[in-house]
């Protein structure tokens, strides 16, 4: 049985920005995205509006999303939406893509398969 | 097989309970889109129990969530438990409201009861295939 207090599942959210062009920043995330992960998916994301006006989130080593990070998501689509920006999300696994479907949130959030 | 578990109510022991929930299951070969349903859910209960259940009773001492879950053949259990005043509506609530809709969506029944003399109870259950 795996240790709850296992350093590896426990871990910290990473967060890597890119720079693709001149409107396209990347953000690459790691890890699980809930309550715990709130503040630091936040300022990532307010980091990530700072330099792009697209935001594109490689959710490929995201393992886990709840309705409390989607929420942060969701505040940062519509702060991009709202200056003719967009947020997207890429490379979303099948746990991940059914949170989003379940909550409609892509339409909001643009989920590119 | 049983879990019982019961940690102080922060945003940290979340995933903790969520990784306890994902050992558990894994013991009973619960796995799939089944166990990912099971996380989630357990998850969005113990986030209101930190988002909500003690807001109203600042000075409570025992500020707990405890999670307990049990399989009976075909069906998995799991109750999540608070030692709080209840559900109170909150204006300025930091999710988006979509806890309990997505708990519905995802378990086969899902009970919200009070505790005596104080504090909530979420029991959901869930259709397994055991191995």
């Amino acid at each position: 049985m795996r240790d709850p207090g296992d350093a590896d599942t426990n871990r910290d959210p990473q967060f890597v920005r890119r720079r693709v062009d001149e409107v396209v920043l990347l953000l690459q995330v790691d890890g699980e995205l809930d309550i715990k992960s709130t503040d630091s998916l936040r300022s990532a994301l307010d980091a990530a509006e700072r330099e792009g006006n697209i935001v594109r989130i490689d959710a490929a080593g995201v393992s886990f999303v709840d309705s409390t990070a989607l929420g942060v998501l969701l505040a940062s689509a519509q702060r991009l939406s709202a200056r003719g920006g967009r947020l997207e999300l890429i490379n979303v696994s099948p746990p991940v893509r059914r949170i989003l479907d379940m909550t409609l949130i892509a339409r909001t959030v643009h989920v590119i398969s | 097989m049983e879990l019982q578990l019961s940690v102080p109510a922060t945003a940290d022991n979340v995933p903790l309970l969520r990784h306890a929930m994902a050992g558990f299951l894994e013991g009973q070969s619960v796995t799939g889109e089944t166990a990912a349903d099971v996380l989630l859910a357990v998850t969005e209960a113990c986030t209101n129990v930190v988002q909500h259940a003690y807001r109203s009773d600042p000075a409570a001492v025992d500020r707990h969530i405890e999670l307990a879950a049990e399989c009976m053949d075909s069906t998995l259990e799991v109750a999540v438990r608070d030692l709080g005043r209840g559900f109170a509506p909150r204006v300025d609530s930091p999710g988006l409201g979509l806890g309990l809709p997505v708990i519905a969506a995802l378990t086969q029944t899902v009970e919200i009861r009070p505790l005596t003399p104080h504090g909530t109870e979420v029991v959901m259950t869930f259709a397994i295939e055991p191995g």
